[in-house]
């Protein structure tokens, strides 16, 4: 309920040097006594609504700059911490330690007013804002680099070097359009993180740090575990430095040498002593900021470890998305997009740090992965789906300046659906007349188009339609009585994607066709043979993989309406709940109301489709065994086909193992499903036997897994937990 | 002063910029949106002023003799000696309120919007 | 905003000092505000994460206090629900549930939900179209209140609270045709384009209408 804190706080107040204050205390509190209560004066065009956001000053919940009880208002700001004192080497470890599990605490989301500016040593480097890297010491130029060099050398250039990598870190996800405000926190309190500085000045000073080290008298292991720390802080400021390099080098070295030193840093932990004193909240009262104070993060090293860990892991397989067009040159929408998802649906979710790097790589300055136009990625892209060997993506503005000429015509209209995605059938229709596209005559007689690029697009759209219904499922949105409902939506939204498919196909098979039939130069056939050839295998790819989605779906929905029928599924509301069956399909079909292709089913319709009205339990189960075991073999061949086209010797082995492991969760999934069917069937013959005057009782108990719990078996695909009922009552 | 009157006063300050003083000796410094009958002062922009903490002032004072021994004959603007930073939008609770302050500049009133 | 005042599952088991027969319901009175606002603000901070200045209650109350209630225990305050309802965005008449807080020893007698009942019942009387609120997903009696009241979950909104917790916006439809009624709302079409951040709690799908 705060205004947002990303923009940028005013630094200053300006104060003309003629201003006058006026104590005005007894007429405004004469004049306010005389309100009414309630009675308001305000600004007009200051609403209560604004006022909402309004932090309350001497409320300890909503002011950072309070001061609880019996703390000393000489010491507000300031702490009893003696910055210029001597400090031991497990001391020095152990602040090192804690500034890298409040780094990550900032990589992890948490705002840097409750993580390194915690810090004392860091507020001193950076508060006031140093005008030179001279000036970036703890004791600001009192003492020189000579007195305690374990502090003002070693552990300081330590600390810049982390301040340096933020800076880099902060600035990538910047940089980026797209990233959840709640995910990261950009903020700055009005601090700077050393961005003006040359970087070499910090690389500088990590090895004159180390050097020192190496000559020091400090106990071996603790030598050992400073040296480890310095060598982190350069390689991770190097990977962060050049982490867009590899879209040149194809290097990860740096990240990799990062990774070589987190198990010496996690052995030597233990080793570090703790100094509490180091860290203060107080530093908040002096942070610009519209937000209440908040508390200290303390992530502990393991997990600040792990993070790390998956950061670098994550940074080096990224790399397997800039591969993908250099070794295979396989410019293909369909093996990025497959490529990016499931690298960014990594379980725990990638960082926002390596999100925006992974967003950098693949568009940066309107180019794909570093060397693709965005124009030359769409073009394959529309090539390998609905428009293989055709005209309309050879021509080319440039080499055409001839308005009269179709190809200048072409190309400008391609150009405008480039760069808007927009009226694509509008442009379907004046392209087609270009081309001399002939229509096929459909079984009812009507000549019918292939539009194109329209055709794509509605690709593209069931694919982002599929995605929001199994996100559904994903984070636990849908009641359980909606599951029936919902997976038969998902069954709807592939058979309609399937049909679509078959259409693009019914199109390129007869643009084969009149290759063939078409007197022309041989070669040129052929080669347009092998386009049309390649559109019909990764047709038939998009068309089983969505077979295998429909059968599963078809499957949970059976299994899921005759759950219902039996009154075996649990009901999030109530018999005297304020809505209705009706208002709640229209509360959850909203997202899809305003696009008109799927057309949006009324509710009678999916009322009798979702309970599947009229079908008898026995053709529900059947229907439920067969879709399942129609899955279960769908699966199969989509696994066999791999992740990306082709299949054989991927380019991005890390992350095929994670869309592998995908596909494998799914196909447990399948099983589980299998076996509930059975139960369900057994349960569901025997209660039959055993009717009551009640009606039949079924002895089985069911529950929806809990995303995350062990027999939830994939986010997408909810499998019922179905428990034999104690027999009590 | 009757309410209408008063109702006057407190609309004339809005949108002037107010000093609130607060038991905690902080001031706030911020544009006066709004107020009702408890004094509950919303401001807007404000930024926080606390006294520095008597080590700084000293360390401040040293300084400043080392450097510019003649500045010892200004006495020193309150506002550069206070530590400020920028908090936004606010609510000071009346209750905490001990003395509310209007920046004026010394412009001809017609100006100022006051007659 | 916030809600903690769930009572469990199962509205039964009388473990309250009090008899519940004692308890009264009442509407906020603007006569009172002084008494009822300290009270209110009281009850509600007690539990909750996020804090709400008197600005916050002047808000909700100067505009829609005949959409709050009260349960009284004599004089003393035991449960709230503060509300409000305006077209959101320009299109629907959109009810917002945004407090509701009962005394942790008075939980478990069904007072949230019967607060929670007389709100809405206020919203429709007065032609309300949805309602919608946020909860914490930790929150499951809460979410399990609104749940059976018919409620829908309709989006997660991650991190949402200055706390770091995720919330579910729920939502109840009371009329047909409200899913196509227009809004002013650009990002109405999910297809239309990246849909940015949640604004922060409170603000978010309740601004100007």
């Amino acid at each position: 309920m705060y205004p947002s804190d990303q923009h940028a706080a005013p630094t200053t107040r300006v104060v003309s040097q003629s201003v006058i204050p006026r104590d005005i205390t007894d007429k405004f509190t004469q004049a306010a006594s005389k309100l009414r209560t309630g009675q308001l004066v305000k600004d007009e065009y200051f609403t209560l609504f604004e006022s909402v956001g309004a932090l309350e000053i001497m409320d300890p919940k909503m002011d950072s700059g309070y001061l609880g009880p019996g703390e000393n208002h000489a010491q507000a700001l300031e702490d009893d911490y003696d910055i210029t004192q001597e400090l031991a080497p497990d001391e020095v470890v152990g602040i090192m330690d804690k500034l890298l599990c409040h780094e990550m605490a900032w990589h992890m989301g948490h705002p840097l007013s409750q993580t390194l500016f915690t810090s004392i040593y860091l507020d001193k480097l950076l508060w006031p804002v140093p005008n030179s890297i001279e000036e970036t010491r703890f004791d600001r130029g009192n003492l020189a680099e000579e007195k305690l060099p374990l502090v003002n050398l070693v552990l300081r250039a330590y600390c810049l070097a982390l301040v340096k990598a933020c800076d880099f870190v902060h600035a990538r996800v910047v940089s980026e359009h797209y990233y959840e405000e709640e995910d990261f926190v950009t903020q700055l309190y009005n601090r700077s993180l050393l961005t003006p500085f040359d970087v070499d000045h910090f690389y500088q000073l990590i090895d004159q740090a180390g050097s020192w080290v190496d000559q020091s008298d400090i106990d071996d292991t603790l030598k050992d575990a400073i040296k480890c720390r310095l060598v982190f802080r350069r390689d991770f400021l190097a990977a962060v430095e050049q982490d867009i390099g590899i879209m040149e080098t194809k290097s990860t070295e740096h990240f990799e040498s990062c990774l070589k030193q987190l198990p010496i840093l996690k052995k030597s932990f233990d080793l570090g002593k703790p100094v509490p004193d180091a860290w203060s909240l107080k530093i908040q009262r002096k942070l610009a900021s519209t937000l209440p104070p908040r508390p200290m993060v303390n992530v502990s090293p393991e997990d600040a470890l792990a993070h790390l860990t998956r950061l670098c892991e994550d940074a080096i397989d990224i790399k397997e998305i800039v591969d993908y067009r250099g070794s295979y040159n396989l410019k293909n929408v369909t093996n990025v997009q497959a490529a990016v998802w499931t690298l960014l649906s990594r379980k725990a979710q990638p960082s926002v740090y390596i999100r925006s790097l992974a967003q950098t790589i693949i568009v940066n300055d309107l180019t794909i992965l570093g060397s693709v136009s965005m124009k030359q990625f769409l073009y394959d892209e529309l090539a390998e789906l609905v428009l293989p060997a055709s005209i309309l993506l050879q021509a080319d503005m440039d080499e055409t300046e001839m308005p009269s000429d179709p190809r200048f015509q072409i190309a400008k209209r391609m150009d405008g659906f480039v760069k808007r995605f927009a009226q694509a059938e509008d442009l379907d229709v004046q392209l087609r007349t270009l081309s001399r596209e002939p229509p096929l005559t459909m079984s009812n007689g009507e000549p019918t188009f292939s539009y194109p690029l329209g055709s794509w697009c509605y690709h593209q759209k069931l694919i982002q339609l599929r995605l929001i219904v199994q996100l559904g499922f994903e984070l636990s949105i849908y009641a359980p009585e909606e599951l029936p409902g919902m997976y038969w939506f998902l069954n709807y939204l592939c058979v309609t994607h399937i049909g679509h498919l078959d259409r693009i196909r019914t199109f390129i098979l007869a643009a084969s066709k009149l290759n063939l039939t078409t007197p022309g130069e041989k070669k040129d056939t052929v080669e347009r043979q092998v386009a049309f050839q390649r559109s019909l295998r990764h047709l038939d790819r998009l068309t089983n993989h969505l077979v295998a989605m429909d059968a599963f779906a078809i499957a949970l929905h059976a299994l899921y309406v005759l759950l219902a029928r039996h009154k075996l599924l649990p009901n999030a509301s109530s018999p005297n709940a304020y809505s209705s069956d009706r208002l709640r399909y229209e509360l959850r079909m909203k997202p899809f109301i305003p696009i008109s292709l799927p057309e949006m089913v009324p509710y009678e319709e999916f009322r009798k489709e979702a309970t599947l009205e009229g079908d008898s339990d026995v053709i529900v189960m059947d229907r439920a065994t067969k879709a399942i075991s129609e899955a279960r073999k769908a699966w199969e061949t989509t696994l066999s086909s791999g992740a990306f086209i082709p299949s054989e010797g991927s380019p991005a082995p890390a992350i095929e193992g994670d869309w592998t492991r995908d596909i494998k969760d799914t196909m447990r999934a399948c099983i589980a499903t299998s076996i509930t069917i059975e139960t369900v069937k057994k349960a569901l013959s025997g209660a039959r036997k055993e009717s009551t005057k009640e009606g039949p009782k079924v002895g089985i108990q069911v529950e929806i897994p809990e995303q995350g719990s062990k027999s939830r078996w994939h986010d997408w695909w909810i499998v019922p937990q179905i428990t034999q009922k104690t027999s009590s009552k | 002063m009757n309410e209408t009157e008063a109702v006057k006063y407190l609309d004339s300050l809005i949108g002037q910029t107010l000093r609130v003083h607060t038991t905690d000796t902080r001031i706030f410094v911020g544009v006066f949106k709004c107020t009702d009958a408890e004094r509950n002062i919303i401001l807007a922009t404000t930024f926080e002023y606390r006294f520095p903490a008597p080590s700084t002032v000293r360390e401040a004072a040293a300084a400043a003799n080392e450097k510019e021994p003649d500045t010892r004959t200004n006495p020193p603007n309150l506002k550069l000696d206070m530590t400020s930073r920028f908090i936004g939008l606010v609510v000071v609770p009346g209750q905490h309120i001990t003395k509310i302050e209007l920046e004026e500049k010394p412009a001809p009133a017609h100006l100022r919007g006051i007659a | 905003m916030s809600h903690d005042a769930p009572s469990p599952a199962t509205d039964a088991a009388p473990s309250a000092p009090t008899a519940a027969t004692d308890l009264r319901y009442i509407r906020y009175d603007s006569s009172r505000e002084n008494e009822y606002v300290a009270a209110m603000r009281q009850l509600i901070s007690k539990d909750l994460s996020e804090p709400y200045s008197i600005y916050v209650y002047r808000y909700f109350l100067y505009q829609w206090g005949d959409l709050c209630f009260l349960a009284m225990n004599g004089d003393e305050m035991v449960g709230v629900v503060v509300s409000k309802l305006e077209p959101h965005h320009g299109g629907p008449l959109r009810g917002y549930i945004a407090m509701l807080a009962v005394k942790e020893e008075y939980r478990g007698k069904g007072i949230a939900t019967r607060l929670v009942r007389m709100a809405i019942d206020m919203m429709i009387e007065r032609g309300a179209d949805e309602i919608a609120l946020e909860t914490e997903i930790t929150n499951t009696a809460a979410m399990k209140l609104y749940e059976r009241l018919g409620f829908l979950r309709s989006k997660r909104l991650h991190r949402y609270y200055l706390n770091g917790n995720s919330a579910y916006r729920l939502v109840l439809y009371l009329k047909e045709g409200v899913a196509s009624m227009g809004t002013l709302d650009p990002l109405a079409d999910p297809m239309a384009g990246p849909v940015p951040a949640p604004a922060p709690p409170l603000l978010h799908g309740n601004g100007h209408g």
